[in-house]
């Protein structure tokens, strides 16, 4: 059953637009911030899952508020970490390519720069990642991005400069490889 | 390529690069950079990584699916709520009735007084009947 279709069923009311609404708009860029974060295909599906059956539980309280998608953001990241926990410290992140079709060749150094790209991303450590794909991916500003990862603002000022830095270091290594 | 010593932190240069300064200071390091080809470099470089994640497509998310067992929701709530609720309305109704039909000082002591006079009554009853005997 969609979840649509349950809340219809359910009978909700006044709610039911609005939280149609809510996932239509952040399905995309949450499984997307998941998906960077983690560099699985099927962990960032389940996550964003998880993220928005959280939110469907915890609606009534958070309907009203003007920054709802902040916090909806904030389960997503809190949701990330939890999973961290329960894979234990040595899971090794490894960027899983998503399935597409078959790449026409201007395609693929397109396909090869997003590999590497991602695949550096996930050399970076978790906060600096989180603040980069925030800001630089999904367009927050520094102010947004302090309410979501719950640090102040000089610490996403400098997550983000020394994650950039790292970044730049790790794709030079790696251009310098080929 | 040319360095100052009063070059502007790097955190700073990349926060010049989000638009995320304060006017002056935006300004101050503006005008720096037009002098300072070491921090236009570095500019250029935070430019071109944060173009490169930028660039990252964005993939289409999977169906939101939540069946009628997972979900937690609302009604769930709503019994736990009611649940406290009757729960704690009955101890209140307890502690009242137990509370009411407990004594209270001021009745207790009533009590005592309205023995101690019967008390008092049956001996002076006592003494006037002894006081008959004897005068018998």
């Amino acid at each position: 059953m969609s979840l649509i279709s349950l809340i219809a069923s359910q009978k909700i009311g006044d709610d039911e637009v609005a939280f149609q609404e809510l996932v239509a708009t952040y399905r995309r860029p949450i499984y997307n911030l998941l998906l960077r974060l983690s560099g699985s295909v099927q962990d960032a599906e389940d996550l964003t899952q998880e993220v928005f059956l959280k939110a469907f539980a915890a609606y009534g309280r958070f309907r009203k508020d003007s920054s709802c998608y902040t916090w909806l953001y904030r389960i997503a990241v809190n949701s990330f970490r939890d999973h961290l926990r329960r894979k234990g410290d040595g899971h090794l992140l490894l960027y899983e390519e998503p399935q597409g079709g078959d790449c026409v060749e201007g395609q693929l150094e397109q396909k090869d720069l997003e590999l590497t790209v991602a695949s550096a991303l996930l050399a970076l450590p978790i906060p600096q990642r989180l603040v980069v794909v925030l800001h630089d991916l999904l367009g927050f500003s520094y102010k947004e991005i302090t309410q979501i990862a719950g640090v102040s603002l000089g610490t996403v000022k400098s997550r983000l400069f020394y994650g950039r830095e790292a970044l730049r270091k790790i794709l030079s290594s790696r251009s310098a490889e080929r | 390529m040319v360095m100052f010593r009063n070059c502007p932190d790097p955190i700073q240069l990349s926060a010049y690069l989000d638009g995320e300064l304060s006017e002056r200071r935006w300004l101050k390091i503006g005008l720096h950079l037009q002098k300072c080809s070491a921090c236009r470099d570095k500019l250029a470089e935070l430019e071109q990584v944060k173009k490169l994640v930028a660039q990252l497509p964005h993939r289409p998310a999977p169906e939101i699916r939540i069946t009628a067992q997972q979900s937690p929701p609302k009604a769930a709530g709503k019994r736990w709520l009611w649940a406290s609720c009757l729960t704690a309305a009955a101890v209140l109704l307890l502690v009242f009735f137990v509370h009411l039909r407990q004594p209270q000082a001021d009745d207790v002591a009533g009590e005592y007084l309205r023995i101690h006079r019967q008390y008092e009554q049956q001996l002076a009853e006592s003494i006037e009947l002894l006081e008959e005997v004897e005068a018998q």
